[in-house]
């Protein structure tokens, strides 16, 4: 009997096998459909412009064509360690992101929290507009919102706040000092709104079952904070983190380009990456040049990528690490 | 309801700014081709093949080129005109059609660097204030030795081979110089109106010390004028030292009017550091604008709108008579720096032809005809007679054209094509001259000061960069963060000097002051 009924199972296995895998695939027409413009757009956007790495590894000749250009093998990326701009690249790249992620995580959270506190509809509606609008700024603008701040001829801090306190006036633009300050602040307030409405969803879902039961258990807000808010949106700033994390080695060309109003004294500071191989392209007008920086790019963000992940899985567990 | 459509909203604003974070939107705006090139039809070509297969000098099928030059950044609706007029000419001859943009100085560079490295929107050009050496070594630019041979006597004639092979890299042309000033003396340029107001005997001011009284007398008595105005960030750019170079970046440079050919950092220099000194003096006291570093902004719009009371500026003789005409706030200058021949000044802007273009040929019998054909040089320069300008007296100029001026009822701010730029084009020599001011033999008196300035001691020399290339590149950076903002006064050389040597020396500046020190030698002997 049980023989018989595993003959019959297996069978029953072998006959299903076949029609299913076709059945599988017809049923998951719709679903490979959809994910092959993505994909297509992958290839075309991430993929096919890879092979324009090799331009880092040789001097171009337009006239030759980039494939029948000399190889000058490792010589493009000399200029790049001659002087610290590698290391102050690298530097400002990396401190400059994790510190938005660290600053704009608290706040965005903070933020959140306290729209979740509010009662009252219509206001909850209103603030969320207003916390999301510098998202919809265009970066350009954006630049000339800091300008009318920090100019020194008409800018209101120099003109206005300091004046008022008699303190002398400070040439924004000429003084790397403050642009740390500057630029977090800006890159903050631009983009907090967004990564808010994130975590304000998540907080929206969250039961109120669970408060409820904190309040009979006779928890006070910040305890239902800590205790209930918190915990539940633990996965999805552990999602959001790591995302980040992932595109660390990689800024917002805006931010550092247009901000700074591409000031000279400032570029020690402000330069990142990607203002850099922009810039060399620019000034340099040498493709092999800023391609390497390019790669160097790519490099170190694929390694920082890997250890970002390996260290998650580490600490956090399989199933919160990216892959 | 209400809250139905907001929740919509809502999500459409965040799909949207989804899209939009894929994309960064701020580079600048790459290469702003001017509308499309089909301008004018090409009904004739068609019929008149026969003709085509006579007349060597036609293209086979019609040929739209895009020229691409500087001038006031406004957009012009005279530009479709004037191209229709010059294609009529060009298309008759050669069977070619031109596309004619207009970039401002403020993104010129920016603009031509992204040109050429895509290889779109340029057939032909004005090379300026891009690293020339490098734009031909990588095969951006076309080479013209044979083209020019065959297609360009008239440019040979016009120039001369002493200034065509100022245009030479690796002993290939791949550019040529203008008629225009070829040497240069520096200076500072003002409002008469301004001067007047204040009873400044301008014409007695010899030196940077003198003009410092001066703007510190319009500091207090004019009320929101900044005394000294900057262009693009740019303040001073050569104040009496030859670049042996790339005039950008000067590295490695013969200071003092360049009669001792002892190569020496120009950033070590007494000469830059007591000019940079009087700067920061200046800008601490509020003669220069305050943002001079960030404007984007030229100091002509300033003095427009006569919130400036001068800049500074290289000069050539009649430099304000010149630009008169087209001011509504008239300008005196007063030279500081007596006038200077260079090699840099005969190569800094040079007309190329793009090394993607399709058609070198038809490029170089345009540009021929632009150096040699008075009526062509013209219209490019000026527009169009009875449209944007009239003749005041026919043939007086002393090669047989024109005085010109503003079409009536037409002005700097109304006309559809205004004259700027043009020191660019070309060839000036063999055109028109604007404004009554200018004397008859204009052009006569400028190949005087071209011929008769001071020489550097390396007029002629060119350097080829190619063995340094990694440490010029480095340099460049280094460079690029400090000097224009030392010479806008904005940083204090006493800190700021010895950082930036440091920097230099770091990147590798002694080993191009030792190679151009090298280079220069052996040609002074050659020449010896």
């Amino acid at each position: 009997m049980s023989t018989k009924s595993a003959a019959l199972e297996k069978e029953m296995k072998v006959r299903t096998a076949k029609p299913n895998k076709r059945l599988r695939f017809y049923r998951c027409l719709p679903l490979y459909l959809m994910f092959l413009p993505g994909a297509l757009y992958l290839l075309m956007d991430k993929y096919i412009p890879m092979t324009g790495l090799i331009i880092a590894f040789k001097k171009v000749n337009w006239r030759k064509g980039i494939l029948a250009s000399d190889w000058v093998g490792l010589s493009n990326f000399t200029y790049l360690f001659k002087t610290k701009d590698a290391f102050n690249i690298t530097r400002n790249t990396l401190l400059y992101n994790l510190s938005f992620i660290v600053l704009g995580t608290v706040i965005a959270i903070t933020i959140a929290i306290l729209l979740n506190e509010i009662t009252s509809k219509r206001l909850k509606q209103v603030y969320q507009t207003i916390i999301l609008l510098p998202y919809l700024i265009s970066i350009v603008v954006v630049s000339y919102l800091v300008f009318a701040l920090l100019s020194s001829e008409t800018g209101f801090i120099n003109n206005t706040i300091l004046k008022a306190f008699g303190a002398d006036p400070i040439s924004w633009y000429t003084e790397p000092k403050y642009w740390p300050f500057i630029l977090v602040i800006v890159h903050i307030w631009k983009v907090f709104g967004y990564d808010c409405i994130l975590y304000y969803a998540t907080l929206v879902g969250i039961d109120h079952g669970y408060y409820e039961a904190a309040v009979i258990d006779g928890a006070n807000r910040w305890q239902q904070i800590v205790h209930v808010t918190l915990p539940s949106l633990l996965p999805t700033i552990i999602t959001l983190t790591l995302m980040a994390i992932g595109k660390i080695f990689y800024s917002d060309f805006g931010l550092f380009y247009q901000v700074p109003m591409d000031s000279g004294p400032l570029m020690d500071i402000t330069s990142t990456i990607d203002t850099y191989v922009y810039r060399s392209l620019i000034t340099l007008n040498d493709l092999g040049m800023s391609s390497a920086a390019g790669v160097y790019q790519s490099i170190v963000g694929f390694i920082l990528v890997l250890l970002a992940n390996w260290s998650v899985k580490k600490i956090g567990g399989e199933e919160n690490a990216l892959f | 309801m209400a809250k139905r459509i907001l929740a919509v909203l809502l999500a459409a604003v965040l799909t949207l700014s989804l899209a939009a974070c894929g994309g960064n939107g701020a580079t600048s705006s790459t290469a702003s081709e001017s509308s499309a090139s089909e301008t004018s039809e090409s009904g004739e070509s068609s019929t008149e093949e026969s003709g085509a297969a006579e007349e060597d000098l036609r293209e086979p099928e019609l040929v739209t080129l895009d020229i691409v030059t500087m001038a006031s950044g406004k957009e012009e609706s005279g530009v479709a005109q004037v191209e229709e007029a010059m294609n009529a000419i060009l298309e008759e001859k050669f069977n070619v059609n031109v596309n004619l943009t207009f970039l401002p100085f403020g993104s010129y560079a920016e603009q031509t660097t992204l040109m050429l490295s895509s290889g779109e929107g340029v057939d032909l050009m004005a090379v300026y204030m891009v690293p020339y050496a490098s734009c031909a070594t990588s095969g951006q630019l076309y080479p013209m030795d044979d083209l020019i041979e065959k297609y360009g006597q008239g440019i040979i004639e016009q120039l001369g081979w002493d200034k065509i092979n100022c245009g030479r890299v690796d002993g290939e042309l791949f550019g040529l110089t203008q008629g225009r000033d070829l040497a240069a003396s520096e200076g500072f340029a003002y409002s008469l109106e301004m001067a007047e107001r204040n009873n400044l005997d301008m014409d007695s001011i010899k030196t940077l010390d003198d003009l410092g009284e001066a703007l510190k007398v319009i500091k207090e008595n004019e009320e929101n004028v900044w005394p000294v105005a900057v262009s693009a960030g740019e303040n001073i750019r050569n104040w009496g030292w030859d670049p042996l170079g790339d005039q950008m970046i000067n590295l490695g440079v013969l200071t003092d009017m360049a009669q001792d050919t002892t190569v020496v950092n120009l950033y070590e220099s007494e000469q830059y550091k007591n000019l940079a000194t009087t700067m920061y003096e200046w800008m601490q006291a509020g003669l220069i604008q305050a943002d001079a570093v960030n404007t984007t902004e030229t100091s002509s719009t300033l003095m427009e709108a006569g919130t400036a009371f001068g800049y500074f500026t290289n000069l050539k003789p009649y430099y304000a008579e010149e630009n008169n005409p087209n001011l509504q706030n008239k300008i005196g200058t007063i030279e500081l720096v007596e006038g200077l021949a260079t090699t840099d000044r005969v190569t800094m802007g040079l007309w190329s032809i793009a090394g993607a273009t399709e058609h070198p040929e038809a490029a170089m019998k345009v540009l021929n005809e632009l150096y040699c054909n008075p009526e062509v040089s013209n219209l490019y320069m000026y527009g169009i007679e009875g449209v944007h300008y009239q003749v005041v007296e026919a043939g007086a100029v002393s090669n047989g054209q024109d005085v010109i001026t503003f079409a009536d009822g037409l002005d700097a701010t109304t006309t559809t094509y205004r004259k700027s730029g043009t020191w660019l084009m070309p060839n000036q020599f063999i055109g028109d001259i604007w404004g009554t001011d200018l004397p008859h033999d204009y052009w006569d008196a400028t190949n005087d000061f071209n011929n008769n300035s001071l020489k550097s001691k390396a007029y002629g020399f060119s350097f080829d960069a190619t063995k340094t290339a990694n440490e010029i590149t480095a340099c460049t950076n280094v460079v690029n963060k400090y000097h224009k903002a030392l010479l806008c006064g904005a940083l204090n050389p006493e800190e700021t000097l010895p950082k930036f040597n440091q920097e230099l020396k770091d990147a590798g500046i002694d080993a191009i002051i030792t190679e151009k020190q090298a280079q220069l030698d052996a040609w002074l002997a050659e020449q010896a």
